[in-house]
């Protein structure tokens, strides 16, 4: 039996504006289980990184949790006072963020970045915080770490500076580390020695990687099971394995046939046609009847929620997906 | 680097010339007649002639400007003429004071400026922020002499708490060192308030705060080491604005300092003595500004490279 780790109940992080209301994450569940890698992926403005956000308690203004749980080992966190939190933060659960380049303070040695987390949160002496960082930065690979730790973040080159963030996340040993989009300002060759780095780490200190990214070769690499995102929602949830042998959601679909494949033989790339609504619109239906190739009056009128099939193996919020259907792949079908 | 401070050097040659030149062609169109001023009141038409030929007044213009010239390239500021002492005496008597002023306000500027900036950034748009703010501008808005002469009403008139006039004891520095350095307080406190904010945006902070550092250690450690690189730069021109502030907060709180001495000597056509003032307070700014430069271009090396 698998230990839930993180476990995500109807969470609604929203913006409140004079605008009106941007449902940027619109009752979300999620599990994460311990030592496991879970995927979110979605289009650029689905509300990922304000997912992961939300966990740490770090919504920008004017965005805010308004409603669920976010249960770490049981405990849950929306609850907790900003106190709590700097004990959590770093420590039980660190975070990657998107930028690389800009997430090292430019100011200070990338060597005390890392002892300064060690500090926050273990009652060490600064000299020991010190060899611990220089350790960090042996272990995620960076050559003569003793030299690089009194370096500033604008001496390294860019997979560099990524690896010390690497670094400074591990360097409590937190059982989750959050990354989103780790890799994606990174050029290719660096990108998968990064990912690599990242699962050898996993194996080792036997942590939950979040990975957020909106790249599906990303996800094929490196997750356990995958979450589809799609304005503020999940769409569908199901096994890595499961998602690319016969994705379920008609966007789902929609985002493997906007990839190319690398071992078939591709008939025509078919970018989704539309674009993601903006959290500030609201919906009486399915948020993506609009865009969708199998949209019917009941999808304009009704908001499907996400329904499990086959003993919880997998979920999907479609009126047009249930079992019996399951074994024919209909908007495949239809498109090919 | 060192390239760098060669070349700026450099430049400050032609800077010398320049305002030599331009204190020159000023005193020229200064009213009233340098022989004259001299003599005295009630000398006469002979005694006037004979100073004009004895301190070359009687040359041309441009003669006049490479004389002088000549003697500064050789080290030599001339004499004064109001009492044929050397100038570069006089200005040694002098200068210090100033310096001790100017150093004192930028000391007001430096720590009044940032702390408040402080105050202000930590919460922005709160009570405390707004009262900062306003002050800040109203010191902005204030002239440092008026400022003084309010200052000296208040506290040496009325409250008599402390000395008029003079620069003899702690107690004489007070007034004039705040008049001097609130301005400069002001603005130095709106920049340290926006650079803050500014700062606070960035992804860095969201990283210090996702690895649980504590507030305390954001706000000092990662928001206000890099917030206070453009600080630098105001404080380096402040330093500059406070410099030509001395003349008119020496001439309210009457404290002899180089400021007063140039005023003095221009009341007096004492052009040898002027030349010299300003050409001293010249040098002093290039080499301020150049220190700053450099300070700047310090701090900025992880920015410029970027
Ligand atoms: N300060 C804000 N005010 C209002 N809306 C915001 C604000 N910040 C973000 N949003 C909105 O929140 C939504 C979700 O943003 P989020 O950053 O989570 O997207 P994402 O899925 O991480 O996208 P990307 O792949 O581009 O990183 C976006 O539609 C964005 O417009
Ligand atoms: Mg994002």
């Amino acid at each position: 039996m698998k230990e839930t780790l993180l476990e995500i109940e109807g969470l609604k992080t929203h913006f409140i504006t004079k605008k009106g209301t941007g449902r940027v994450v619109d009752g979300i569940d999620l599990t994460v289980y311990k030592g496991e890698t879970l995927g979110i992926v979605g289009e650029s403005g689905c509300g990922k990184s304000m997912t992961s956000l939300s966990i740490l308690q770090l919504v920008p203004e004017p965005g805010k949790i308004v409603a669920g749980s976010i249960k770490l080992n049981g405990d849950d966190l929306v609850t907790k006072t900003e106190k709590q939190m700097q004990a959590i933060r770093g420590n039980h659960i660190s975070m990657i963020f998107q930028e690389p380049m800009t997430s090292l303070n430019p100011v200070i040695t990338v060597g005390e970045q890392i002892a300064e987390t060690i500090r926050a949160h273990q009652p060490i002496s600064r000299k020991e915080a010190r060899i611990k960082s220089i350790e960090m930065l042996r272990l995620v690979g960076i050559p003569s770490p003793e030299e690089r730790a009194k370096q500033e973040p604008y001496q390294l080159s860019g997979g560099m500076r990524q690896r010390v963030v690497i670094a400074m996340a591990l360097a409590c040993n937190p059982e989750l580390l959050i990354a989103d989009e780790p890799t994606t300002a990174l050029d290719v060759t660096i990108q998968s020695q990064i990912i690599k780095l990242m699962k050898d780490l996993q194996k080792e200190l036997n942590m939950a990687v979040l990975f957020i990214t909106h790249d599906l070769g990303v996800v094929a690499e490196s997750c356990d099971r995958v979450a589809v995102m799609y304005a503020g929602e999940i769409v569908e949830k199901s096994t890595t394995e499961e998602l690319f042998r016969k994705p379920k959601h008609p966007y789902t679909k929609g985002l493997l046939d906007s990839i190319p494949k690398i071992n078939e033989v591709q008939e025509e790339l078919t970018p989704m046609k539309g674009s993601i609504p903006s959290p500030f619109t609201e919906h009486s239906g399915c948020k993506f009847a609009d865009r969708c190739p199998l949209a019917t009056d009941i999808c304009f009128e009704q908001h499907p929620s996400l329904v499990a099939y086959e003993n919880d193996s997998y979920q999907v919020r479609c009126f047009h997906y249930n079992e019996s259907t399951s074994g024919k792949d209909v908007g495949h079908a239809k498109q090919s | 680097m060192l390239l760098f401070i060669i070349k700026r050097l450099l430049q400050t040659i032609p800077v010398i010339f320049g305002v030599t030149l331009v204190v020159f062609l000023i005193m020229q169109m200064v009213p009233g007649d340098t022989a004259q001023v001299l003599a005295g009141e009630g000398a006469s038409q002979e005694t006037i002639e004979d100073l004009r030929e004895e301190y070359g007044l009687n040359d041309p213009l441009h003669v006049q400007y490479f004389d002088y010239m000549k003697g500064l390239l050789q080290g030599d500021m001339g004499q004064s003429l109001k009492n044929e002492r050397p100038v570069i005496d006089e200005i040694m008597v002098r200068l210090p004071i100033s310096i001790e002023l100017a150093i004192y306000a930028t000391i007001v500027t430096i720590i009044f400026g940032i702390t408040a900036g402080i105050i202000s950034a930590v919460r922005p748009y709160s009570a405390s922020d707004m009262t900062v703010m306003v002050i800040a501008l109203l010191g902005i808005s204030f002239p440092s002499f008026w400022l003084g002469m309010i200052l000296m009403f208040i506290f040496s008139v009325e409250l008599q708490w402390l000395p008029v006039s003079g620069w003899d004891s702690v107690q004489h520095m007070v007034l004039p060192v705040l008049a001097l350095g609130t301005a400069g307080a002001a603005i130095v406190a709106r920049m340290t308030r926006s650079s803050m904010l500014e700062v606070v945006r960035q992804d860095y902070i969201r990283t210090a705060k996702a690895k649980g550092i504590k507030n305390y250690l954001i706000i000092y450690k990662h928001t206000l080491r890099n917030a206070l690189i453009p600080v630098i730069t105001v404080v380096g021109l402040q330093f500059g604005a406070l410099l030509g502030g001395t003349v008119l907060i020496e001439s309210v709180f009457a404290i002899n300092g180089l400021g007063r001495l140039i005023l003095e000597s221009i009341r007096m056509r004492d052009l040898p003595m002027v030349q010299g003032g300003v050409l001293v307070a010249s040098i002093i700014f290039v080499l301020v500004n150049l220190f700053v430069d450099i300070l700047y271009k310090f701090f900025n090396r992880r920015i410029d490279i970027n």
